[in-house]
């Protein structure tokens, strides 16, 4: 009976220095082992970790710009024909982020030859006069559209870019329809938000990716006083940051 | 008597003369009849209506008004645009003290199917070079880096460049630019 009464108080002990124990995870300050303790005072001095956000996106590759300023027929793939004068497939940034990231961009263009960047939309096939000294204009627009996770993205129905787009120059902005657009010209904007890549809700599953698609688009003059040749031409240079959402309260 | 007039006699030399003149002037006709009528194409092309200017062609045009040239510009955008992009990974912040030596987490992911090196530059024309990396083999990072001079307190934005390279690491395949703040408390 006695012994089974050591091995009771002993069994008490053990279970009490292990709740201590589990009390603090390091510490080299006062060691707490009972409650009017921790009411009196004492220190408790815990090792602390802070996760930050590790972005994880698949940036596109560089994009090829083709200028047809003379509405020239091509085909994207076997039934569809257009006659777009600027060609920009749309392309994809991928997150399979554990976080969801605000995506910020600023993008410039330098144009070289007789091409040039201009602020304003104009009618690509207006009436010139005889003489008329008419430059190798081109309206050239950056789009940006959040899309919904899956394994491959769909792509937008893009905003047509012609001689009525309202936008101003200056930095991103939403175009009123769910979409982001900013000029694309020789002075580059402020970065501003241009899409959300939402958490990836498996980070090992693909169709769980999130994207922000963007293209480029815009009309070129069809009839300018120089006539296009192939070194007339647009790079562009698009630079991305991507950051942790805050969250709101 | 004679009562008829004498007539006048030309000299040989004079009728070689003329007729050498009929015929050099008989070749300029042919030529300037030859140069209006033409196997040379004209200099200029007339489309469209009356108001619409003269296109004419400039030397060595041969890709913007080629139907088949477009197709295939247009074919290779598409196709690279197709292309599996750059992975990146990396935290927004690396911190200094001493405006040299950073911490920082910039990574060659793991899933990436090519080594990398890291270009950060100071300024988004990216002609200000603040540190340039060896090759990072994928499922490798940089965690602390000594940039080529040194920041001034506070916070900077740079441009981070990740350049793919080839298996002859000497080919570059890709590029893609992402922005990171520079922190540099002192």
């Amino acid at each position: 009976m006695k012994t089974k009464r050591i091995v009771s108080l002993l069994m008490a002990a053990a279970m009490t220095l292990s709740v201590g124990v589990s009390a603090y995870a390091t510490s080299t300050d006062v060691n707490i082992t009972t409650s009017d303790k921790l009411s009196t005072g004492g220190t408790v001095k815990v090792t602390g970790e802070t996760t930050v956000g590790v972005v994880k996106v698949t940036v596109p590759t560089a994009g090829k710009l083709v200028v047809n300023p003379y509405s020239l027929n091509y085909k994207v793939d076997d039934t569809t024909t257009k006659t777009d004068q600027v060609i920009y497939p749309t392309q994809y940034i991928t997150s399979n982020s554990t976080a969801s990231l605000d995506v910020t961009a600023t993008v410039a263009g330098l144009p070289s030859n007789n091409a040039k960047l201009v602020a304003e939309p104009f009618d690509p096939v207006a009436t010139h006069t005889a003489g008329e000294k008419v430059p190798n204009n081109l309206f050239l627009v950056m789009q940006t559209k959040d899309v919904a996770a899956a394994a491959t993205p769909t792509e937008p129905t893009w905003t047509a870019i012609d001689k009525d787009t309202d936008i101003t120059a200056g930095d991103f902005a939403d175009d009123g329809n769910g979409y982001f657009h900013a000029l694309v010209v020789s002075a580059r904007g402020t970065a501003t938000k241009v899409g959300k890549l939402a958490a990836s809700a498996d980070t090992a599953d693909d169709t769980k990716q999130t994207y922000v698609a963007f293209r480029l688009a815009g009309v070129a003059e069809k009839n300018p006083s120089t006539p296009w040749t192939d070194k007339d031409k647009v790079t562009a240079t698009i630079a991305f940051t991507f950051a942790p959402t805050k969250a709101t309260t | 008597m004679d009562s008829q007039p004498k007539q006048k006699r030309v000299s040989p030399l004079t009728l070689v003369l003329i007729i050498i003149i009929v015929l050099l002037a008989a070749a300029a006709v042919v030529l300037a009849v030859g140069k209006l009528g033409g196997d040379e194409e004209p200099e200029t092309e007339q489309l469209g209506n009356a108001s619409t200017p003269l296109i004419g062609y400039e030397e060595g045009v041969t890709v913007v008004d080629d139907p088949d040239a477009l197709q295939n510009a247009v074919n290779e955008a598409y196709a690279q645009a197709a292309k599996n992009g750059v992975p990146v990974e990396y935290q927004n912040n690396a911190n200094s003290t001493d405006g040299k030596a950073f911490d920082c987490y910039i990574a060659n992911p793991v899933e990436s199917e090519y080594d990398i090196y890291i270009q950060i530059f100071a300024d988004v024309e990216l002609t200000d070079q603040l540190y340039l990396s060896k090759l990072i083999q994928p499922g490798n990072a940089k965690r602390e880096i000594q940039l080529e001079r040194k920041l001034a307190a506070g916070n900077h934005l740079v441009y981070v460049v990740y350049t793919q390279v080839e298996d002859d690491h000497a080919t570059v395949r890709d590029q893609a630019i992402v922005t990171m703040d520079f922190v540099v408390t002192k």
